[in-house]
């Protein structure tokens, strides 16, 4: 059975991006949204298997976003989306409990790599 | 900013420029000025924290929509997908940017949410720092702009 994926990012292009990679793989989009605010009260609804989550967002950004889902749900599977790639962000985003890291732009290769890690490490 | 680091700024800009365009877009760095075409398109953002400045691409609309083609891998793109490719791209080219200074200087910043708009848009009273100026294939032109207060 297909794992259910929740894709948080304020850029449509992004979400796309995301669907054509996991299109074929075990991996399905069940859900989208644009903001971090949005993204706790879908989460709730949806209850993905794993969230890929954007950080920087309009409103809630996505570590507070990913703080508060996995205050409620430690067992929440979370990998931070970003270009953000440096130690201030990626040390802030292992503190909240996030299973890992998606650099952008994506390469499909690293971006089933860092899923199929995300659910081993479970 | 520490003048080390604004002496690198055209470097890592023009480095991290070549890193995320796709090589199928085909752009290359030019000595030319007179790159663009009157059909522009401006996304713009600033930086907070230890490196407070002001980035700006200015782009052909028709390169913009051929690397939006190209992301999504569809023909037919609208308006806004468009816009919301070129805020991402610059958002991707400022977060490699970040990384890049950190790395180079150890300055931590941040920088705010890419703002679009159609046509050429430059803040006012602010001083450029410098122009990279960039041609494709097929004659389209985009330019970043880095600019102080």
């Amino acid at each position: 059975m297909s794992k259910k994926i929740m894709v948080v990012d304020d850029s449509r292009i992004v979400q796309l991006q995301l669907q054509k990679i996991l299109a074929d793989t075990d991996y399905e989009v069940v859900a989208c949204c644009q903001s971090g605010e949005e993204a706790v009260e879908l989460y709730e609804k949806v209850r993905p298997d794993l969230v890929t989550m954007d950080i920087l967002m309009p409103g809630m950004d996505g570590l507070e976003a990913a703080r508060v889902i996995l205050e409620a749900h430690p067992e929440a599977r979370i990998l931070m989306v970003s270009s953000l790639a440096y130690d201030d962000t990626i040390n802030e985003a292992s503190k909240i409990g996030a299973k890992g890291f998606v650099y952008k732009p994506f390469d499909r290769e690293k971006v089933i790599i860092s899923f199929q890690s995300a659910f081993a490490g479970t | 900013m520490i003048s080390s680091l604004k002496k690198e700024i055209p470097d890592i800009l023009d480095g991290v420029m070549q890193e995320i365009t796709d090589p199928k877009v085909k752009i290359q760095r030019t000595e030319r000025k007179d790159v663009l075409s009157k059909d522009v398109c401006s996304v713009q953002t600033t930086f907070e924290g230890g490196c407070q400045t002001t980035l700006v691409l200015l782009a052909d609309v028709a390169l913009m929509r051929r690397m939006t083609q190209t992301a999504i891998g569809e023909e037919d793109v609208a308006a806004q997908d468009v816009e919301d490719f070129t805020k991402e791209f610059l958002n991707v080219l400022c977060g490699k940017v970040v990384a890049r200074m950190f790395q180079v200087a150890g300055i931590s910043s941040r920088f705010c949410i890419p703002v679009f708009c159609t046509g050429r848009c430059i803040p006012e009273h602010a001083t450029c720092e410098c122009i990279l100026n960039y041609t494709s294939a097929y004659n389209e032109g985009v330019q970043m702009l880095h600019l102080s207060s």
